[in-house]
């Protein structure tokens, strides 16, 4: 029922999501494989998960202490991609300000996957009253634009790492409850769903047994561009100097402190914006490759 | 026409969902609402007679829900507070700013279809060929930008390497035209080059499922010129294609204009919201951001009917 | 019949809602099966086999009317009732690739009667899981293992009836148990449903658009039109002396060298009418060959011409008139 305008606004509010585009099919590829660029970006991103953890029990320098010897420095081999504008170490700080953006990318989305979850495939299994409930709740929180709730949860209820996290999962329900939705709504077709009820399973057995394990698998695939979505957003707020306060670094806010010596010493902001590109881009190619992997499993079968 | 009335209808909860949710966000501060709003590091104790008068406007004494609907009735009347730095009404606080939004949308829109329509003619035209993979490629990469490294970027290259154009400020357009519009050009463009990517691709796919009607063969096999059929033929954006992009963009537009009035220091609604938040202004922070959402809820469901006057399908579908 | 029969319908009607119309997909359905009879059901795609077959395991639940199986009553059975009968009612799909879970391995969907029945010893469940997949020629060392897309139709489709059997059931609803198969596979499948019926003393109800599948298999076939029974006699009589023109019709339509055979296929050109609004009288009168002006005011009662042959139709071919 509410279908249609669900699945418009939703991606409406996730533009950079591209739409399948049924009439061309000019990418043909290896269906079979990841191929070679999947395995850069996966690297990529598996080398800064190691370099975040590595700040526990590794010695990088303290990216709050200020070194009035190396303000503004170039390259070194103290620095090895010098100091900003307060001396600080931006290599140390770039490391450290992973964490953060990976700590919102790892723990925001699974609390949107497992809400949208609920909420769709609850929707697509029940149908009917329970279908336009969600549908409702969905469209409540895509009332909002994001930036703005955002910024006012994190301003009124304080700029906390929890309040980042929640604020950004909140973001994430409509998108998953869609997906999920739409493959619940796909294989309760299946005469397989059909088959467990007629063995007398129950609801909630068909829900976890049946559908789950189809269901998960494109929201698993989904999720990596969910993350790359939840980086821009910490990104920006911490920009807007509405997220996590300093001394902790964060990518946004270098970035800010940069664009103040961009005249002068312009890598300051250059280095952590790169990082941040060539994250979301590789959250992106993953996401991207592992969504037609997936499709084409799922008609396969 | 009952697609309509529920989509009007469905306006009400969301209409009392967001200003309820706005008002309240006042009560998520901590310790008392009062001290909280009066308090300031510079500034001692709030004198009885500040704290008298806010508890009056605020109505402290009375209920939640009654305070709500003072409030809403306020808001109706024009009416979103002052701000507790300055003493100007919100209300008038934002009527200075929108415009300046408003043409940094408007020209953020023209940019990005001024950007997208060539390369998405191009790439639609000449689909799978090297030409469209490289573009695909570049707005791949695009998508991977967040709006504030974009503006960044920009700067550098366009106010610092190569200094043709300056890096904030605003001009009043009055007092000088060209000035004004050359200090939106780069935030302009921060903002349309993001959209880029999307509005080339709904146009790339709509020129590939038009080229291969029938109609575009024959035009062809009447030799008719590629630039030709492309302009007169195969170019014609549905008005459908319009209404979609632009509810595409809105939110977008909306967090844009934030962030980029913010980097380049343009007096807009995004700037005020930012720097009411920076001078932990309350009052003023609710003001904009119960503006804001309401604005976005609106033009959410004037798209929806829009949709449905164009392709009626929608509305029979939605009913 | 002297027996109470094991399982009994009367009068079912099932609705269902389409477009916002509410519609009948069959109406007055009244039938017996006997202990370890096959009845064979035959009709065209859309009449409502599959929703007879479902409705006997109440899935849905009948609008209207009863299913009495073994004596109790399903359609008024508390749900946790119900589902202590469901172990010895089952039913098989006619897409056996679409009625296995893809993401399961074989062990645990041939187990899950058993699970959900509450038999919580493992080495048990594997045991009668090996047993039953023997039983249906599959080698269970090879099968366990591995996922549904790894084997063809016709395995899956054994899978499938291995599920069904592993509770041991009294009544399976073979809806259309061939149909997705190739040809060669189809004759395989049969004689499997035929070996297992002795094996374990089934009871089936046969489902087919096809009358020659369901001819050899059927001990009495029924033939559906529209929602509704048309005719219902020993699989002998009814290919022998059909009394119904449809039957008849369907019959021409089995590939024979007969010169007759040509001209009746004749009769059954001309559209099906939706279900949603069906004609007046006889639902098949838009169709038939001898249609009078009693056909159209008049609905024909279903009624036995001759012992255990009913008929719904005023000017039936054999048996009498009306
Ligand atoms: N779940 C359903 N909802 C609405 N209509 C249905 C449903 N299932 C079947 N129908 C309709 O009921 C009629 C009978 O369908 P079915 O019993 O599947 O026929 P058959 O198995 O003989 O091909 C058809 O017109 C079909 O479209
Ligand atoms: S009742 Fe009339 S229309 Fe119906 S089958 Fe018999 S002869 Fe044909
Ligand atoms: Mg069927």
């Amino acid at each position: 029922m509410a279908d249609n305008s669900t699945s418009l606004r939703l991606w409406r509010q996730i533009p950079f999501f591209k739409r399948e585009e049924a009439a061309v099919s000019d990418r043909i590829k290896d269906e079979r494989r990841l191929g070679w660029v999947f395995w850069a970006a996966f690297s990529y991103i598996m080398a800064l998960i190691l370099l975040t953890i590595s700040t526990n029990f590794l010695p990088y320098k303290d990216p709050a202490f200020q070194d009035y010897g190396f303000i503004n420095s170039g390259l070194s081999a103290k620095y090895w991609f010098g100091g900003d504008a307060l001396g600080r170490d931006i290599f140390s700080r770039v490391i450290h300000g992973a964490g953060i953006s990976f700590s919102v990318a790892f723990t925001s989305p699974f609390i949107g996957m497992a809400i949208g979850l609920l909420m769709g495939m609850s929707a697509g299994y029940f149908r009917g009253r329970v279908d336009t409930v969600v549908s409702i709740i969905v469209d409540s929180i895509l009332a909002f634009p994001n930036i703005v709730l955002a910024i006012a949860v994190l301003f009124f209820a304080g700029p906390t790492l929890p309040n980042l996290i929640l604020v950004i999962a909140f973001y994430t329900i409509p998108q998953f409850t869609r997906i999920a939705r739409a493959n619940t709504l796909l294989y309760a077709q299946r005469e397989f769903v059909m088959a467990a009820r007629a063995q007398g399973a129950s609801h909630l057995r068909i829900l976890i047994r049946e559908l789950l394990p189809n269901v998960i698998i494109p929201l698993a695939a989904f999720s990596l561009l969910v993350m790359s979505f939840t980086i821009i957003l910490e990104g920006t707020l911490s920009f807007l100097g509405v997220g996590i306060p300093p001394p902790t670094p964060t990518w946004g806010r270098m970035i800010s402190e940069g664009v103040e010596e961009l005249v002068e010493n312009a890598w300051i902001a250059f280095v952590p914006s790169i990082f941040m590109f060539l994250t979301i881009l590789s959250l992106n190619l993953m996401g991207d490759r592992l969504r037609q992997f997936t499709d084409v499993k799922a008609s396969n079968a | 026409m009952n697609y309509f009335k529920a989509k009007i209808l469905h306006l009400v909860p969301v209409f009392f969902l967001v200003t309820f949710a706005s008002f309240m966000m006042l009560n998520l501060l901590p310790g008392d609402l009062v001290d909280a709003i009066l308090l300031d590091e510079e500034s001692s104790v709030p004198s009885a007679a500040d704290r008298a008068a806010l508890e009056k406007e605020l109505n402290l004494d009375k209920p939640v829900i009654i305070r709500y609907f003072i409030w809403l009735g306020n808001m109706f009347q024009g009416d979103l507070g002052r701000s507790y730095i300055n003493t100007q009404p919100v209300t008038e606080a934002l009527a200075l700013r929108i415009p300046v939004s408003l043409e940094l949308m408007i020209m953020a829109q023209i940019l990005a279809i001024g950007i997208a329509v060539p390369l998405g003619l191009i790439s639609g035209y000449k689909a799978g060929q090297p030409i469209d993979r490289g573009i695909s490629a570049g707005a791949f990469a695009v998508l991977a930008v967040p709006l504030f490294i974009m503006g960044t970027v920009l700067i550098w290259i366009f106010a610092i390497w190569w200094p043709i154009l300056p890096s904030s400020g605003h001009t009043d357009f009055a007092k000088d035209a060209w000035g004004n519009i050359q200090g939106f050009i780069l935030p302009a463009l921060t903002i349309g080059l993001i959209e880029v990517p999307v509005l080339m691709r709904v146009l790339r796919t709509d020129l590939i499922s038009t080229l291969q009607e029938d109609y575009i063969a024959l035009a062809k096999s009447k030799g008719m010129s590629t630039r030709y059929i492309l302009f007169n033929h195969a170019l014609r954006p549905s008005s459908f294609t319009f209404i979609t992009i632009l509810g595409l963009q809105l939110g977008n537009l909306i967090t844009g204009s934030i962030v980029v009035e913010t980097l380049f220091s343009i007096p807009g609604v995004g700037k005020l919201l930012i720097d009411a938040v920076d001078a932990r202004d309350e009052i003023l922070v609710q003001g904009v951001i119960t503006f804001v959402a309401l604005v976005y809820v609106g033009v959410n469901l004037l798209v929806d009917l829009m949709y449905a006057v164009l392709d009626p399908r929608v509305a029979a579908r939605g009913a | 019949m002297s027996q109470d029969p094991l399982l009994s319908i009367q009068d079912v009607t099932v609705e269902y809602t389409t477009q916002g119309k509410r519609f009948a997909a069959i109406s007055g359905v009244t039938f017996d099966i006997a202990e370890g009879e096959t009845l064979g059901l035959v009709g065209e795609s859309g009449c409502g086999k599959s929703t007879t077959g479902r409705a006997i395991i109440q899935l849905p639940r009948p609008t209207r009317g009863t299913v009495q199986f073994e004596g109790t009553e399903l359609t008024t059975l508390p749900y946790d009732q119900m589902r202590q009968i469901r172990q010895r009612l089952q039913i098989i799909f006619q897409d056996p690739v679409s009625s296995l879970n893809p993401r399961r391995k074989v062990k645990d969907i041939v187990a899950e009667p058993l699970v959900i029945a509450g038999i919580s010893d493992k080495a048990e469940r594997e045991g009668r899981v090996r047993e039953v997949l023997t039983a249906v020629g599959m080698d269970p060392d090879i099968t366990m293992e591995r996922r549904p897309h790894q084997f063809s139709g016709g395995q899956c489709q054994r899978i499938c009836i291995a599920r069904a059997l592993i509770m041991e059931p009294k009544l399976i609803v073979c809806d259309e148990p061939v149909s997705a198969l190739d040809v060669s596979v189809q004759a395989q499948i049969l004689n499997l449903l035929e070996d297992m019926k002795e094996r374990y003393g089934l009871t089936l109800l046969f489902i087919s658009h096809d009358l020659a599948v369901v001819k050899n298999i059927s001990d009495r076939v029924a033939v559906m039109y529209l929602g509704k029974f048309c005719e219902l006699a020993s699989s002998l009589r009814i290919y022998e002396a059909p009394a119904h023109p449809y039957t008849a019709g369907l019959m021409a339509t089995i590939p024979t060298i007969e010169a007759g055979a040509q001209l009746e296929t004749a009769a059954l050109s001309g559209e099906i009418p939706s279900p949603l609004n069906p004609p007046s009288g006889c639902r098949f009168r838009t169709r038939c060959p001898i249609a009078q002006d009693k056909c159209a005011s008049d609905e024909p009662q279903f009624r036995e011409i001759e012992t255990g042959h009913f008929v719904a139709c005023h000017f039936p071919l054999t048996g009498g008139t009306a």
